[in-house]
């Protein structure tokens, strides 16, 4: 009578190697069979109970100083967050998503930027909403953020002094 | 003497003395084995005791294991990208273009101006402030509203083109997460 050993010898019966390697088969395709509907499947219901989203808007206030391009670094500090979007703002000139990095998306962390070329007369100047962050945020725990003014231009590409702020919108 | 041996010998077989006769011519004969007996009796112990497959290394029986396990890895990384970061793996092809742009600046030596110091500046760094940001894409877009432009600089993604998709590549490098030191 063969008995079985834990090693790679001849002592592993063929039928169990063949059985093995089927298996680990069968896990490749199920793998890749079953990745659409892990891509698209729903949180776990008690996770799903805890999570609510959240919409957080920015503002730029330039003083006087035309706006035309901006660069800001927002990130969500406490870990109860994620950035599921990122919409435009309420300017013309700023309505268009601004530039992001596309791996900021389910992650606390991104930077947002965007300029347009319009003469100054089409830019905003004062307390702007430039854009708006849409978050999840899981959990009880109120989140925390924390923004940073990376650059900020007027229309001849020159740094003008400005301050960035948030603001977490009230759910209704 | 022999003959008293020989007839105690023959006394203790009780056997036929035409078989006994026949026996005694057959000692006289050599036994002929063919080759290939003895061949297959060797190849069957050495299967038996496990001496023949030392010629087959062990690497070889490893083979399937390990194309079943890289099936397997491939599978994973397909279905879950975010495990390449686990399994060790990282970058996207955005990533690798944009660090290799920054690899190919530095080497290609593209240097500044005098007024720089001598530092060597990325690609995107237009206006050689030392950081890429939205400045930079900025300045090219408002370039691009006076065409044409021929300073091959400005060809931030080298595809023989100034136009607006430069202006995108420099933002996306602007904003980019996996970029180090200030931006």
């Amino acid at each position: 009578m063969r008995l079985w050993t834990p090693t790679f010898s001849r002592s592993l019966p063929f039928s169990f190697r063949f059985n093995v390697l089927t298996l680990l088969t069968l896990l490749t395709l199920l793998t890749l069979f079953f990745r659409p509907a892990t891509l698209c499947a729903q949180q776990p219901a008690s996770e799903e109970g805890r999570s609510r989203f959240s919409a957080v808007d920015i503002y730029v206030d330039s003083k006087n100083a035309p706006l035309a391009a901006y660069q800001i670094e927002f990130s969500a500090t406490n870990g109860v967050a994620k950035i599921v979007g990122i919409e435009g703002g309420d300017s013309a000139a700023f309505r268009e998503p601004p530039f992001y990095d596309g791996k900021a998306i389910q992650h606390d962390r991104v930077i947002i930027a965007a300029f347009n070329t319009a003469s100054a007369d089409k830019l905003p100047s004062g307390k702007t909403r430039i854009a708006t962050i849409h978050l999840q945020v899981v959990g009880d725990q109120p989140p925390q953020f924390e923004l940073k003014l990376q650059v900020a231009a007027n229309p001849d590409g020159n740094r003008i002094s400005a301050e960035a702020t948030f603001e977490e919108r009230k759910s209704e | 003497m022999n003959m008293q041996n020989g007839q105690e010998q023959n006394g203790g077989l009780e056997a036929p003395p035409k078989l006994v006769a026949a026996l005694k011519q057959l000692q006289g004969e050599p036994v002929f084995v063919p080759r290939t007996i003895d061949e297959a009796l060797i190849k069957a112990a050495h299967q038996r005791l496990g001496y023949g497959e030392k010629k087959k290394s062990r690497w070889s029986r490893l083979v399937p294991w390990t194309v079943a396990a890289a099936g397997f890895a491939a599978a994973v990384l397909v279905a879950y990208p975010h495990a390449k970061h686990f399994l060790g793996f990282g970058g996207s092809g955005f990533e690798r273009s944009t660090r290799a742009t920054r690899r190919g600046s530095e080497t290609t030596g593209e240097s500044a101006s005098p007024q720089s110091h001598g530092l060597a500046y990325v690609r995107e760094d237009l206006n050689r402030d030392g950081e890429v940001n939205i400045l930079d894409a900025f300045m090219l877009a408002r370039k691009l509203q006076n065409p044409p432009l021929s300073d091959p600089k400005l060809d931030v993604n080298g595809d023989g083109v100034i136009d607006y998709r430069d202006v995108e590549t420099i933002a996306a490098h602007a904003v980019s997460l996996e970029k180090r030191g200030r931006s």
